[in-house]
């Protein structure tokens, strides 16, 4: 549970570059019998998002109590198609207010491939309030030269720990901070190697060099023996070798390789854990 | 019907004004966000929700001598928001039957299912006889649940010449199948006890069933809606449907229900007030799937779970809280050596409370068997080889000092045939419990039986690694085994046997259960022997 907005925001302050849409009061109580006193709003007020499977956008619902008895409350999520959410149901305990209590649930957008680039709607309902978190779809950017090319395309992996994401190292984000919260991949089975994690794309990349951003300390927390590999129709070609690691930043430089998918294969790991930060990849410039 | 009543669902608003007295207005909490127009508290439709609502089975709980309560949950979809409901009330008959053929009906009523309370039904069914056979049922719209076995206590002051009952803790749904559920039910107890663990806020992506890897099986559950939905998925299992359908079942939770090791109001580094929230969405989701009377219906973050049923002159069960009111695990949780922390006297794994009413109330025990139901393992667990010592923080290890004032007040107040029953450790653990655990010539005040998991911690071994050590290291431990099953007992007046059933494999959907060995404790000798 993270308690992402304090009092203030509920005023609609802009907060940590978030912009909030201006809460409103929930008219409806259980029972029908009386106001309630739940406050609802969704964050940011507007999002765009693209095609890219492993960048997911999310908005945030938030659900507060403003009256002195603690309730449950509830909202629901409703997305225009052919947007599809990660769930549709908000439901949580509120205590009571003073000091505020916000709950805040986060709501992944998806954007199937295909998608034609416009505003789609997505609408947050909590009792007689609703608000509209417009979605703008922009097409997917055309990567520049030296661009990341695993840069939020589809991750694949051998496992994953049900406190991470499979797309935690394809998001972009390297920030050591951000660990387990929002960013990285931890593989799910402990003590057991190897394990392997990777990216895979609808067309054929040319590939010549792999960098990888591993749990710090590196020494103790990180990958340090691992083969990266290239997809070669249904089998994995090992094109570098590591063995030994205890840096947190590898670059991996390999002669080019036309491929759909590359993936590092784990074979040791500190920590009893596989555990990357990033995972990015490169063509030749 | 005059002596029967549904819980807070469809209590009559006499009865709804008594309860909130009892247990704070919070109890009353109902779901607010409703849609327009909804007034759940009058309006319940008898209109059929379109596919079979009762794909979570049923279920029966805490038996008494003149009744028991019945459970179902209204769930057509029972992996999609709501359970694939709407939010309408709906009304649930229920029926309770002498006879499997339902012929003989002795109790019918209607309950209400409510949007509120995830569509549960609770039926708090009183008339019955006691130490009876019972056949219930529920219907709506169009559709009949399966029909189910439940069994009432025996009356307060009757000796029943023997009993039954399981002992079942911890089903990580990804880590097994639940055939150890299936042998359960085929045998009928007269009562099951559940002891925490009966789902996991978190999965894994690489479970052993099918479809494992899909994010609702593996998040993280935080609120209402994903504990709601976490225990629709588990509910779905057909062999734990089978252990419900052939028994009554006594559940307490133990870490999992809410989050990993988590003591009062700590949990990790989440604040406390974050993760009085959880704990909220965790209890009423739990409350709202267990076969639970109106006292245990949680008040926001707080619930009264530990409590006591009687089974006549031959047995007591005392079922324990060791998370609620627990003080924070020391020395930073995890297997530990002990120290001045560990030992401190102010700390409690029960909360001074419970303490009082568990010692007290095992003193005014007239019951031969006076049963400890709970979470985890008072016996001293030293885990290493040689002269070393470390022990589980989160165990009673943790809180010696409860041990000490639990195990010394039975040895001062003379109370006879304790026994303790506890899961959480994923392995079979049998201990003599000794006044000093480090004097092998201590007096054996008690015996504990640890049950090993249903399916978590995969397949396992007779006796591994760990589990060697264990015996080893502390010679007051009878018997180890580290595969996955649970504990068959039967119970006379003047003998306690344990028969521990195992399975050979949970990774695959048709492993065989086997007996494992028997053990006994005599009436008056807390040692345990081997039959």
């Amino acid at each position: 549970m993270k308690k992402t907005l304090t009092a203030a925001a509920v005023a609609g302050v802009l907060t940590a570059g978030v912009t909030l849409a201006a809460p409103a009061q929930n008219a409806v109580a259980a029972g029908g019998t009386s106001r309630s006193d739940v406050v609802m709003w969704a964050s940011p007020a507007a999002v765009s998002a693209n095609e890219l499977p492993c960048l997911p956008t999310s908005i945030a619902v938030t659900l507060t109590n403003t009256g002195t008895e603690p309730v449950f409350a509830e909202a629901t999520l409703k997305a225009e198609a052919p947007l599809v959410l990660s769930d549709t149901l908000f439901q949580t305990y509120l205590p009571p207010n003073n000091p505020a209590h916000p709950v805040t649930k986060s709501f992944g957008v998806l954007v199937p491939r295909g998608t034609k680039p416009g505003t789609y709607d997505i609408t947050v309902t909590s009792g007689r309030h609703r608000e509209v978190v417009p979605v703008t779809v922009q097409p997917i950017p055309e990567r520049g030269p030296g661009a990341n090319l695993a840069y939020g395309e589809q991750a694949i992996a051998s496992s994953t720990h049900g406190n991470f994401t499979l797309c935690g190292a394809v998001d972009g984000d390297r920030d050591q901070s951000h660990w387990s919260t929002l960013t990285g991949w931890n593989d799910a089975t402990r003590d057991v190697f190897p394990d392997w994690y990777g990216v895979e794309w609808p067309t054929v990349q040319t590939v010549d060099r792999v960098e990888l951003w591993t749990k710090t300390p590196a020494a103790t927390s990180g990958i340090r023996d691992f083969d990266i590999q290239v997809r070669d129709g249904d089998t994995w070609r090992t094109v570098a070798q590591v063995v030994g690691n205890t840096e947190e930043h590898v670059v991996t430089r390999f002669p080019a390789e036309r491929t759909d998918a590359v993936r590092v294969l784990i074979h040791f790991a500190g920590g009893n854990y596989s555990r990357l930060l990033e995972l990015e990849a490169y063509g030749p410039q | 019907m005059e002596h029967s009543s549904s819980l807070p669902p469809a209590l009559s608003a006499a009865t709804r004004r008594r309860f909130l007295t009892v247990t704070g207005a919070a109890a009353g909490l109902a779901l607010s966000g409703m849609l327009p127009g909804i007034s759940p508290a009058t309006a319940a439709t008898t209109s059929a929700t379109k596919k079979d609502p009762f794909t979570l089975g049923v279920a029966s709980g805490d038996p008494l001598p003149d009744g028991v309560v019945l459970w179902t949950r209204l769930a057509p979809d029972p992996l999609a928001p709501l359970g694939g409901m709407d939010r309408r009330t709906y009304s649930v008959q229920w029926e309770i039957a002498a006879d499997e053929r339902f012929s003989r009906v002795v109790k019918r009523g209607t309950a209400k299912a409510e949007p509120e309370y995830g569509h549960s039904v609770h039926v708090d069914v009183r008339g019955l006889q006691p130490a009876r056979d019972y056949y219930y049922r529920f219907r709506t719209g169009g559709f009949v649940s399966p029909a189910a076995r439940t069994k009432t206590a025996p009356a307060p002051e009757q000796l029943l010449p023997s009993m039954t009952f399981a002992v079942a803790s911890c089903q990580a749904i990804w880590e097994g199948w639940f055939t150890a559920h299936r042998d359960l039910a085929a045998r009928h107890h007269d009562v099951v006890l559940f002891l925490g663990d009966y789902i996991y806020e978190f999965g894994n992506d690489r479970g052993v069933r099918p479809g494992d890897d899909d994010p609702l099986r593996t998040r993280q559950t935080v609120t209402l809606d994903e504990y709601r939905q976490r225990y629709a998925y588990y509910k779905t299992d057909p062999d734990l449907q089978a252990a419900h359908h052939t028994a009554p079942w006594i559940a307490v939770l133990d870490d999992h229900e809410v989050v990993d090791n988590w003591a009062d109001r700590y949990a990790g580094s989440t604040p406390p007030d974050d993760f009085l929230v959880r704990r909220a969405n965790a209890f009423r989701a739990y409350w709202e799937n267990m076969p639970l009377r109106a006292p245990q219906f949680p008040a926001g973050p707080d619930m009264q779970l530990y409590r006591r049923l009687r089974y006549g002159r031959l047995a007591e069960f005392s079922m324990l809280d060791t998370r609620q009111y627990r003080d924070d695990q020391v020395n930073g949780d995890g297997i530990k050596a002990p120290n001045a922390a560990t030992a401190d006297p102010t700390r409690s794994i029960l909360g001074f409370p419970q303490e009082r009413w568990l010692l007290d109330g095992l003193t005014a025990s007239r019951s031969t068997w006076n049963v400890l139901g709970h979470q985890t393992a008072i016996t001293l667990l030293d885990t290493v080889s040689g002269p070393g010592v470390a022990v589980p923080m989160d165990a009673w290890d943790g809180y010696s000092a409860s041990r000490d004032r639990l195990l010394g007040g039975i040895d001062e107040r003379g109370i006879q045939n304790v026994v303790s029953l506890a899961g959480d450790l994923h392995r079979t653990v049998v201990s003599d419990l000794a006044l000093d655990f480090t004097d092998p010539d201590s007096k054996v005040v008690a015996t504990e039986f640890v049950g090993t998991s249903i399916s978590s911690a995969q397949d396992g071994e007779d006796l591994d690694a760990g589990g060697r050590v264990l015996l080893e290291e502390n010679p007051h431990m009878k018997f180890g085994n580290f595969q996955r099953g649970y504990i068959s007992c039967e119970i006379t007046p003047d003998l306690w046997t344990s028969e521990f059933r195992v399975c050979d494999r949970v990774t695959v959907p048709d492993g065989t259960v086997s007996t494992r060995t028997k053990l006994a404790v005599e009436s008056g000798a807390a040692a345990v022997q081997q039959v």
